[in-house]
């Protein structure tokens, strides 16, 4: 229990979150996208992680799946490469959708209205339970392709929020890449860099959580240490 | 074994996790809590169709038919899961190096 401190934390976050936009909003709010998008020129993604109902929707398809105890689907590293270019494609899609026809995605902020929605049509319908799908088989398959997430993605790198790696004290032990929700690679591969601050990352913590060395991993925000990766020894 | 032996056997089950594990019991009915409050509020958020519920403005037929997208995009999630799972089976069997962890078929003679 002590390890997984921070994931009942950011669920509790995405909870409160989700039932605070239900009784806030009953439509979609300009004023949200911004706020969305401005909180990720200061601390990134950090959104998704602790912020977003549709993140928090994917989080209990995952604790679903996870008690009925079916394995994770790791995506190949082909469709990794593939997703890379769908994601800005989709992104390109989502800013014409709202700037020319108007578009209002409302499941970004009420998902349950829209699952419930009567007038939802047939397309919709398909592309939603194929994401849900989708979702429960892999962690977060949506948010590697979600537009408001690429453009969060971009503010990641220049956040003042940040995944730091000591590479001295990592040995290397895989735990922080099976644990990854997003599957990124970088914080296992890397060796020389300190910051490890993925465009995906979401802050979720789980590879801070995961890591058996001490201050192998840590977070900081504006250079100070928020959380660091201590020995685990079982 | 009587019932009341099998009760008693129960509640002293249930004491001796409470015991042993006290601060895993606080932290998981906490969020017990939180969960089926965070329900009740959900519930009553949805002011779609509970409150005209409530007030019995809405005929019954409504609210079924509220949840008829939720069942389909449900219906199609299962769909994509089975197909997915079998999909991924698949490719396992395909991969050489996994082939030898599988049983050799016998041969009729």
């Amino acid at each position: 229990m002590k390890g997984r401190k921070i994931t009942i934390f950011r669920l509790l976050c995405l909870l409160v979150m989700a039932v605070i936009f239900m009784i806030a909003f009953n439509g979609f709010h300009i004023a949200f996208l911004i706020a969305s998008l401005t909180s990720a020129l200061l601390l990134g993604r950090i959104w998704c992680g602790y912020i977003c109902p549709l993140g928090f929707y994917q989080e209990l398809i995952s604790l679903l799946r996870k008690k009925l105890r079916i394995p994770k689907i790791i995506l190949p590293a082909r469709m990794k490469i593939m997703l890379k270019p769908i994601r800005y494609i989709v992104l390109v899609g989502f800013i014409v959708g709202m700037v020319a026809i108007g578009t209002r995605p409302l499941i970004y902020i009420r998902p349950d209205k829209v699952f419930f929605d009567s007038a939802l049509g047939i397309t919709s319908i398909i592309l939603l339970g194929a994401i849900t799908g989708v979702c429960f088989l892999s962690e977060r398959f949506f948010c590697r392709i979600c537009p408001l997430g690429t453009a969060r993605g971009f503010a990641n790198k220049t956040s003042l929020a940040k995944i730091k790696k000591k590479g001295s004290a990592c040995t290397h032990c895989r735990a922080c890449l099976e644990s990854c929700p997003m599957e990124i690679n970088d914080i296992y591969l890397e060796r020389e860099k300190e910051n490890v601050t993925d465009s995906n990352c979401i802050y979720c913590m789980k590879c801070i959580e995961a890591c058996p060395e001490k201050d192998a991993l840590s977070f900081t925000v504006c250079s100070k240490t928020v959380l660091r990766s201590k020995r685990n020894i079982k | 074994m009587s019932i009341d032996y099998k009760f008693k056997q129960i509640i002293l089950s249930i004491k001796l996790f409470v015991v042993r594990n006290k601060r895993r019991t606080i932290i998981s009915l906490a969020i017990f809590t939180l969960l089926v409050l965070g329900a009740v509020i959900f519930c009553f958020a949805n002011s779609d169709f509970v409150p005209a519920m409530l007030k019995n403005k809405t005929p019954d037929t409504t609210i079924i038919l509220s949840f008829l997208p939720f069942v389909k995009i449900l219906g199609i999630a299962v769909a994509t899961v089975v197909f997915l799972s079998f999909l991924h089976k698949r490719q396992e069997r395909n991969i050489p190096e996994l082939q030898i962890l599988l049983p050799k078929e016998v041969k009729k003679q």
